[in-house]
């Protein structure tokens, strides 16, 4: 939600700057501020364009829109309090003559020989022959007409940076000492963020290392968050895996800024892990179990066996599905295990590899399947489904190109 | 004009109690809050028991699910096809692949098993999953045995103050006094068609479980089919 003030000097009264930290000088008359957010703090959008009235004046005239440039001309045109309702752009500011509208003069002339004087007769106009005339000047002149053109805001005041460093006298060799700098870091960058409404989506560490090297540490959250104690229970967890190579001289952390997250849980859903939670434990049993082992299985678009893909966790939503009918899972041996078949050429009649050995009671195959023969690791096999003496059910494939034979899982 | 109700009846149709214990399609309920044990001969079925009662979490309930796989055995083709939502499971997968470097935790080597408990623990502390498994299915029965019956007092305590149900798969009960549930896996016989040496296929198998703990629960009986995927 933008609100538009254009009263002679507000400029330079800073009178926006006292309702939000994001405002825009259009011209000296006109400024435009970001007031999304503001309804829980001051009121009802009416509320909030009469608080600024009556601080600007009564010569002000007050605009809010969703959208910028709706908000400009509404502020433009109308005298005293405006507030348009997001969808009811068009048909608030059809009545306002076409030059409230920033573009050449010469377009204003063409308009004005068409007889186009209103908002409401140019967004009437067909957008094609707008364009076939004026090129894409005609179409966004039509777009302001409709209340439709939105364009950022660019704050006058430059963003903060969002940024903590500290410099050290002495260089810090162990993670310990360097836990405390961090945290006190860690803490300011919060406390600052909060007091702007934002969080925390990505942090960047960075090192200044003895002897001129840069550690640098990367780490982007799933969630944006604003707790200092579980950034730097991840930040220390990471430090541990990845130690940097030399004593500490300097240490500097930046964040990417995101909107706090706001999720309303449903009454009737099961609870999941808390995001900051689940991302501290996933670091932990990253630390423990690899970086490579830990994520959600995926399939691959393969006809390979046994062929994955370790995705990141929880991507993706929910689908409803109907359970299939029950079936026979297979375990894995990874990699398969060497097997020697007798006989060699024809069905198995007993089987021997690294802790399973038996006679053949019952046995299923040949099928032979292949693929990939378009790349460098073709795969071509015959697989057959045992029954060990053993008592347990075995995949067995042989090797087309070696002839060498393999326990690929048991089905269990 | 009549007041509208808060809660639609199809939301409360579909709105499910939370603290009720798992019933895998297969009739099986694993209780939450608790560890349960499913044991058995390997091809016995424990792990088609286990994707049917990951089906019902992930696809039914929306839970999220976790599976610490000692062994790295877990096929994801066959989970699927049993109907496992696989985006709504945590995989951690313990044992190395040959021909890596160890993995080194705290500057000493860790054991796969190891791995596998303190991964168990830090996913029940985190709190939040539906289903907790450790899959311990082929494991030595000699490693299995020297697993101090401490970690399973601590599991059962850290699972008992939430709503996940651990599921522990084993070769023989592992958890003893701890499991609040044990079910037994038992293999009654394959179903084999087509003519021998030429077009024989194994179609499937009957599989049978026997709850040993607590006594008088029902029984459940399953005909697990060849997974498309794997069936070839």
């Amino acid at each position: 939600m933008y609100a538009c003030i254009h009263a002679p000097g507000i400029a330079e009264s800073g009178i926006a700057s006292e309702f939000s930290p994001r405002v825009e000088e259009i011209d000296a008359a006109t400024v435009v501020l970001d007031v999304g957010g503001m309804e829980r703090l001051l009121g009802s959008p009416r509320r909030i364009a009469e608080l600024i009235a009556a601080k600007a004046g009564p010569n002000a005239n007050i605009a809010l829109a969703a959208n910028r440039n709706a908000a400009i001309h509404a502020a433009r045109g109308y005298a005293g309090i405006v507030v348009i309702p997001r969808g009811e752009e068009a048909a608030r500011l059809g009545a306002l003559p076409v030059n409230l509208i920033a573009t050449t003069s010469d377009v204003i002339e063409t308009l004005a020989h068409w007889g186009i004087g209103t908002f409401r007769e140019l967004a009437a106009l067909p957008e094609t022959g707008l364009a076939e005339r004026f090129g894409q000047e005609g179409a966004r002149i039509r777009k302001l007409a409709l209340g439709e053109a939105s364009a950022p805001l660019w704050p006058d005041r430059a963003e903060p940076e969002w940024m903590e460093s500290m410099e050290l006298e002495h260089p810090v060799e162990l993670l310990e000492p360097l836990s405390f700098l961090l945290s006190n870091l860690l803490t300011r960058l919060c406390d600052r963020l909060a007091s702007h409404g934002l969080a925390l989506l990505e942090l960047h560490l960075a090192l200044r290392l003895e002897g001129g090297g840069v550690h640098e540490r990367r780490m982007r959250l799933p969630v944006p968050m604003r707790n200092p104690v579980a950034f730097l229970k991840l930040l220390s967890l990471d430090l541990d895996a990845h130690p940097p190579g030399a004593p500490v001289l300097g240490v500097s952390i930046a964040a990417e800024p995101a909107k706090p997250r706001a999720l309303q849980e449903g009454l009737f859903l099961p609870p999941a892990p808390e995001p900051e939670k689940l991302e501290l434990t996933l670091k932990r049993i990253r630390a423990i179990v690899g970086e490579e082992n830990v994520g959600s299985p995926a399939l691959v678009d393969t006809h390979r066996p046994g062929a994955f893909r370790v995705a990141q966790p929880f991507e993706g939503t929910k689908t409803d599905l109907l359970p299939p009918p029950a079936t026979l899972a297979v375990r894995r041996f990874r990699p398969p295990v060497a097997a020697q078949v007798t006989p060699a050429g024809g069905p198995p009649a007993r089987l021997r590899a690294a802790q399973i050995e038996g006679d053949v009671v019952a046995v299923a195959g040949p099928w032979r399947t292949s693929g990939d023969w378009w790349t460098a690791s073709p795969w071509a096999r015959d697989d057959w489904d045992l029954a060990l003496s053993d008592g347990a059910l075995y995949r067995v494939y042989r090797e087309f190109f070696s002839g060498r034979w393999f326990v690929d899982g048991r089905y269990d | 004009m009549a007041a509208s109700p808060v809660l639609s009846a199809a939301l409360l149709a579909s709105a499910r109690p939370l603290h009720l214990p798992l019933i895998a399609p297969v009739g099986l309920a694993f209780p939450r809050g608790r560890i349960s044990e499913i044991h058995g001969a390997p091809s016995s079925g424990r792990t088609s028991l286990l994707f049917n009662a990951l089906a019902q979490a992930t696809a039914q309930e929306g839970d999220l699910c976790a599976l610490v796989d000692s062994t790295d055995a877990f096929d994801p083709d066959s989970a699927a096809a049993g109907g496992v939502q696989l985006n709504r499971l945590l995989w951690i997968r313990c044992e190395q692949a040959q021909g890596r470097a160890p993995l080194v935790a705290g500057g000493r080597f860790v054991r796969p098993l190891e791995k596998a408990f303190r991964a168990v623990d830090l996913l029940l502390q985190a709190n939040g999953f539906g289903v907790v498994v450790l899959d311990m299915a082929d494991v030595d029965a000699r490693a299995a045995d020297r697993v101090p019956l401490n970690y399973w007092y601590r599991f059962r305590r850290a699972v008992e103050q939430t709503r996940t149900a651990l599921l522990v798969i084993t070769e023989k009960p592992q958890a003893r006094q701890c499991a609040a549930f044990s079910v037994e896996a038992q293999r009654r016989g394959e179903e084999w068609s087509g003519v021998a040496g030429c077009s024989r296929t194994l179609d499937g198998v009957e599989l049978h479980f026997e709850p040993r703990k607590p006594p008088g629960s029902a029984r459940a009986s399953m005909p697990a089919r060849m997974p498309i995927a794997a069936g070839g």
